[in-house]
């Protein structure tokens, strides 16, 4: 089959754009170790010069690769970055905010749903890369221990979450993990003969909430740059960490979360910091606003449900998933209503933290509010552990795949139907990247 | 006194405006570029039982100062504010005098050294802790391995297996509950102790972090890194699986009876005392090549022959009989060359040419092709630059088209062969490839201290290049920008890295374009790959060299490229369009055409050899430097230079190490090689304009004046003990020799002695004799004042005797490097004697 390439792809490490030409090559021979950009057992990176007549790369000690490398950084990036598009989508939030349980829920989530209520499959491009997110939804989603409690370990700012690489001699730069997901029509899918037009890869980093905080970005820990190259931002606002949502929560829930002494964080100021760098790190004037949708992702709806009412004062459904399947081989999302809850989470906010929402809004053209719950009821505080842990058995999650299905429904196409109409004709796609192309048919 | 740093999620941390996981205790004074990398080094995770082991391990961390050598402990601890998982870690940084014999495992072992809990609010550490010290406890049964596998000869494998090529990891799998920190600590111990502090390790290995290696890597049972250890070359060994017997060897005996036996056997009188035979890297022993398989995986089938030169120690540098052997052989070799050379050189010079290639200092022959050098501008010689044009292509060399695609990705089926078949074989390679890379290995391997990292030529204006901003130019025309994700940008060039001879380039017309080709790259031994290092000037201009495999600028259409063929390198070029602006001008020309940009380009570059593990092994450059030889006492170099800029200048015998200084525009150097008998170097920019004078004198050497004097003391002092000690024996009666000896001791007296003996002060010059009876009380004394004397000079007899061995054999040559600010080599010569050797 024939594979075509893109003129450029971006490395879903360190975000260098290079020219399929300028891929590097991982050596297979067994002698060949120690890349002087990684540690003494990886694999010699190589621009090769010979080639079998199946497309594979022989070493310079004569064995025959297929893995490919950045040219800049040398981690390995898997083929489909070369062939396919590319949409980066980068999670913020502070720290405990819940990011890295609403990634796994909703990783799991995608891959449910996409393939239940629209016949397309979410899997792993790289199992070998997403084995950390992977480890997570097993143990949220897949325990065979339904009594047992689980909780996700705090995110890292070093170790076995980011690839270290040695830009300069003998010292580390961090870089983070990617998590790559393909997206592809399944068999049953009404373009399903056409996977190969169709499919595109969603790359997202799980960062810990520290790498949020301003000062925290250095050339050797540059983990948040993705946020720069993001189509999609995303920024995770837990709203048991301010006070004035802690104030009104008191009485409507028992969550431990809402514990006197617990703590709180200046959230607004956390987008503030990460615009800043979005437009530090993608060349753009101070006082020129992002030109990339942001989610302002609520989590823990659980807990602050009750507090969201539509415009009669009716408690809002924000249980019940906002698609469906439209007919066989084709799902639906109703962006209307994400819109709407959107527009009533904007209400709460100004009423309740309205410093979030001119944060926010003063510095991306598209700010869409989502609630979410990645696991659906309130973790327990373990006596033994000291841990807030969550019973397996009640892990339900909310609108966790929302956000994600939202994307593709709105700035993709041939995938996901929408009843979006006319949309927002004032705002267009995300990013090139995510571009398909409109001639299929 | 070591310095400490602890690192937890807490919710605020030492620096402001710091939450969860940071800095929460240090020690004042820590420097603050080592924060950050220890940071770096605390990564856990829980085993996978969810409660996981504590980690702890040694780093040597390489900073620009030197190498610190630091300790830390990484365990989990209570939940942090946010009632989620935690760690924490604590590191501390050993000073150098710090580094107990027993060796950093036993060190990490003494309770309460490394901190296990930090409570309270973040706070400075006022007063550095210390590090416990023990004598060196010399090897001992490894018990911890013998209860872990059943054999402690396991221990004496894996320290084996350490000791022959520390750039390996020894992988040790463990099932929970087993402590880690003995099994480490016991292997330590059968090391000698000039390797206990290079064997890092962690008891709870989860991940490689790329530049800071772990040597002894200890993976816990069910974790990806166990599983990453089975699939990793080198030595596995495999606790959770039957291990059998570990097979026999030096090592393995130390580990079952903790005793050294063949290292006492072979262990000559001593002297003085020793250090413990164990020490002695020489006599390690290597595994038996038939070594049987106990493990899940064998040991790894072992080179029969002896490799004892791979565990010199870099301190250890006290000539070995093979070294004497090794240097007759090389001296027999070069006067060979030389000769041949010296022939060749009249030869040519009879016939009108004058730049002759230099002598090798046994470093080989001279390059394949020497070309006159070609400054940009100039009109390029023939030789070095040939134009094709239409005519086609030499026959046997492919078309390179001009957009360098490789092949499979729409590029060309094959990267062209080599043009003449000029790459050198393996006897034609300069003998001191070798020898330099030990030299560099000894000193990227030293202990801490600026001298612990390789020598290095002053680096040039550092280039503000950004290393790790994203590019993001669009898709159409995906240019990189100016210098965007170098991984190295502007190395300063290591003076004496091997120098392969540097080829040549071939132009030929392509289609659209002028492409360049270079001949074959020799690949030195050792190395696996090239990669083009663009001077810092170049780098300022917008180069930009992705993996060090190609070189761009910007969007133009300049581009070099190295391609492989076979065992060889290529470089490949392209030139057409626009030459950049800034290139131009870092170029110094006005309108230059793209050849001559792309052409002077790479001669701003160097080629780096490296070897498997990245490290440099040799170099190369397109740009001939001047070199003819420098006859000492007469005559001199003349090397162009820029006239504001410092050229760097190295001299250096075959034996001793580089001296490098750095010559201003206007001013006048003398240096001198380090080694007997070498010359002063003169490197003058004072008297021709936009040139450097490099010449040499002769250094009046005082080490036979020296040799004399002190031999002549220790004659002496050596009559004077024998004359105490024979006056103090049972025969002393009114003989000659008594007599002799008698006066030999009244010489020796110092005036308080003669005081006490009521003699005149020996000033005076009085004639008077001492009875036996009133000296004998001072006859100990004065011997043991001799002898202490006998042994104060016998160290600098030593010296000066090598000395003047030295100067009466002194090298025929001395190795000369010049370097501009750009890095590149613009001379590359040798000084020698006068015939008749005026020194």
């Amino acid at each position: 089959m024939t594979r075509k390439l893109k003129a450029s792809a971006v490395c879903p490490h360190c975000w260098h754009r290079f020219r399929p030409d300028e891929t590097l090559w991982v050596a297979a021979h067994p002698e060949l170790l120690g890349d002087r950009l990684l540690s003494a057992e990886d694999p010699v990176r190589f621009l090769p010069s010979r080639f079998t007549p199946a497309g594979e790369a022989i070493d310079p000690a004569g064995s025959r690769t297929r893995r490919l490398a950045c040219p800049n950084c040398h981690l390995e990036v898997p083929q489909l970055v070369l062939e396919r598009p590319m949409v980066i989508m980068s999670l913020a939030g502070s720290p405990s905010s819940g990011k890295s349980y609403f990634l796994s829920s909703a990783m799991w989530k995608l891959r449910e749903d996409l393939a239940r209520h629209f016949s397309v499959a979410f899997t792993d491009t790289d199992p070998g890369m997403n084995r950390a997110i992977t480890a997570n939804e097993a143990r949220l989603f897949l325990n065979e221990d339904q009594t047992a409690s689980v909780a996700i370990d705090k995110t890292e700012l070093e170790g076995a979450q980011y690839n270290s690489v040695q830009f300069d001699p003998g010292v580390a730069t961090l870089l983070a993990h990617p998590f790559i997901f393909t997206v592809r029509p399944s068999r049953d899918h009404v373009n399903g003969h056409a996977p190969e037009r169709l499919t595109q890869l969603f790359t997202l980093y799980d960062n810990a909430g520290e790498h949020f905080f301003p000062g925290a970005d250095t050339a050797r820990a540059p983990g948040t740059q993705h946020l720069a190259k993001a189509q999609v931002l995303m920024f995770v606002f837990d709203p048991t960490q301010d006070v004035r949502f802690r104030q009104r929560l008191q009485g409507v829930s028992g969550d431990p979360q809402l514990a006197a002494g617990a703590k709180t964080t200046r959230q607004d100021q956390l987008i503030v910091e990460m615009a800043r760098r979005v437009r530090v790190h993608a060349g753009l004037a101070p006082q020129e606003r992002i030109p990339k949708p942001l989610f302002v992702i609520l989590s823990k709806s659980d807990i602050w449900a009750p507090l969201l009412r539509d415009e009669e004062g009716q408690p809002m459904d924000i249980s019940t998933p906002p698609y469906a399947r439209e007919r066989a081989g084709l799902g639906k999302m109703s962006i209307k209503r994400v819109d709407r809850v959107s527009e009533r989470i904007r209400s709460l906010l100004v009423e309740v933290a309205p410093e979030v929402v001119a944060a926010a809004e003063d510095a991306f053209e598209r700010v869409i509010f989502i609630p979410v719950s990645a696991i659906g009821t309130s973790p327990q505080l373990d006596p033994a552990s000291g841990l807030l842990k969550v019973p397996v058995a009640r892990i339900s999650p909310r609108w966790v795949t929302v956000p994600f299905i939202y994307t593709l429904a709105r700035w993709s196409t041939h995938l996901v139907a929408s009843d979006k109409g006319e949309g927002d004709a004032s705002f267009g796609r995300p990013g090139d990247s995510a571009e398909l192309d409109p001639a299929l048919t | 006194m070591a310095l400490e740093l602890v690192y937890t999620s807490a919710e605020r941390g030492l620096r402001p405006g710091t939450s969860g996981f940071c800095t929460v205790a240090m020690t004042r004074g820590l420097p603050p570029a080592l924060v950050p990398r220890l940071e770096a080094l605390g990564g856990y995770r829980p085993g996978p039982t969810g409660d996981g082991p504590v980690a702890f391990s040694f780093w040597r961390v390489e900073t620009a100062a030197g190498i610190a050598h630091v300790l830390s402990v990484v365990g989990p601890a209570p939940p942090d504010h946010t009632a989620r998982t935690n760690k924490i870690a604590t590191y501390a940084v050993l000073g150098p005098d710090e580094l107990s014999a027993a060796g950093p495992a036993w060190m990490i072992a003494q309770g309460g050294f490394l901190r296990r809990s930090w409570k309270g609010a973040p706070a400075w550490i006022e007063s550095p802790v210390r590090a416990p010290q023990a004598a060196d406890p010399g090897p001992a049964e490894c018990m911890a391995w013998k209860s872990a596998c059943g054999d402690a000869g396991w221990a004496g494998v894996a320290a084996s297996s350490f000791l022959r090529d520390q750039s390996k990891p020894v992988h040790v799998v463990y099932a929970a509950g087993t402590d880690p920190l003995p099994l480490v600590d016991e292997v330590i111990r059968l090391l000698p102790d000039w390797a206990r502090w290079r064997a890092t390790f962690s008891t709870y290995f989860l991940q490689p972090v790329a530049g800071t290696p772990c040597a002894l890597r200890f993976c816990l049972e069910g974790t990806p890194a166990a599983d990453a250890a089975r699939q990793s070359k080198g030595l596995l060994l495999d606790l959770t699986r039957p291990m059998g017997e570990a097979p026999d060897s030096r090592h393995v005996r130390m580990a079952r009876t903790g005793r050294d036996a063949e290292a006492v056997a072979a262990r000559p009188a001593p002297t003085k005392p020793k250090p413990a035979a164990a020490a002695d890297p020489r006599s390690i022993e290597l595994e038996p090549i038939d070594a049987p398989a106990a493990s899940r995986r064998p040991v790894p089938l072992l080179d029969a022959v002896d490799k004892t030169e791979d565990f010199l120690p870099a301190e250890d540098s006290s000539p070995r009989p093979w070294m004497y052997a090794a240097v007759a052989a090389g001296v027999t070799l070069l006067v060979l060359v030389v000769a041949s050379i010296i022939v060749a050189v009249q030869s040519q010079a009879s016939s009108g040419g004058s730049d002759a290639p230099p002598a090798a200092d046994g470093a080989g022959p001279p390059p394949v092709r020497q070309a006159p050098p070609a400054a940009f501008g100039e009109a390029a010689p023939t030789k070095a630059f040939e134009i094709e044009g239409a005519s086609g292509p030499k026959p046997g060399a492919a078309e390179v088209p001009p957009d360098m695609v490789p092949p499979g990705m729409g590029a060309p089926e094959e990267a062209p062969p080599p043009a003449d078949g000029a790459a050198q074989d393996e006897a034609s390679k300069p003998a001191g490839v070798t020898a330099a890379s030990d030299a560099d290995e000894r000193a990227r391997t030293a202990g801490p201290g600026a001298g612990a990292l390789p020598a290095r030529v002053p680096a040039t204006a550092p280039t503000d290049a950004p290393t790790d901003a994203p590019t993001d130019a669009p898709a159409d025309a995906p240019a990189l920008p100016a210098g965007a994700g170098e991984p190295s940008i502007a190395a300063p060039a290591p003076v004496a890295v091997p120098q392969v001879p540097a080829s040549v380039i071939a132009m030929r017309a392509s289609i659209g374009a002028v492409a360049l080709r270079s001949d074959a790259l020799a690949m030195p031994k050792g190395a696996v790959g090239v990669r083009l290092v663009p001077s810092a000037s170049l780098a300022a201009a917008g180069a930009c060299t992705p993996g060090g495999e190609s070189l761009a600028f910007g969007s133009s259409d300049l581009r070099a490229v190295i391609a492989s063929e076979g065992s060889s390198r290529f470089v490949h070029g392209v030139a057409k369009g626009a030459v950049p602006g800034a290139l131009a001008t870092a170029l110094g020309a006005a309108a230059p055409t793209p050849e001559q940009a792309l052409r002077a380009a790479l001669e701003r570059c160097a080629l780096e050899y490296v070897d498997a593990a990245g490290r440099p092994v040799a170099r190369a450059q397109f740009r001939t430097p001047a070199s003819s030889a420098i006859t000492v006492g007469t005559g001199s170099v003349q090397v162009p230079s820029r006239a504001t800029e410092p050229i760097t200048v190295a001299v250096w015998g075959p034996e001793g190490e580089p001296s490098v200084r750095r010559v201003a525009a206007g001013e006048r150097v003398e240096m001198a090689s380090s080694g007997a008998g070498a010359p002063v170097l003169v490197a003058d920019r004072t008297i021709a304009q936009g040139a450097m004078l490099v010449s040499a004198k002769a250094n009046a050497g005082a080490s036979a004046q020296r040799t004399s004097e002190v031999s002549t003391e220790v004659a002496a002092l050596g009559g004077l003990v024998r004359a105490c000690k024979a006056l103090q024996g049972p025969r002393a009666d009114a003989s000659r020799t008594r007599n002799e000896d008698l006066a030999t001791v009244q010489e020796a007296l110092t005036d308080e002695e003669r005081a006490t003996l009521k003699l005149a002060p020996k000033a005076e010059g009085l004639a008077q004799t001492v009875e036996l009876g009133a000296l004998r009380p001072l006859l100990p004394a004065i011997e043991a004042r001799a002898q202490q004397r006998i042994d104060q000079l016998m160290p600098e007899l030593s010296a000066a005797s090598a000395g003047a061995r030295a100067s009466a054999r002194a090298p025929a040559s001395w190795r000369v490097r010049a370097f501009d600010a750009d890095g590149v080599m613009v001379l590359d010569s040798v000084a020698r004697p006068a015939k008749g050797g005026a020194r």
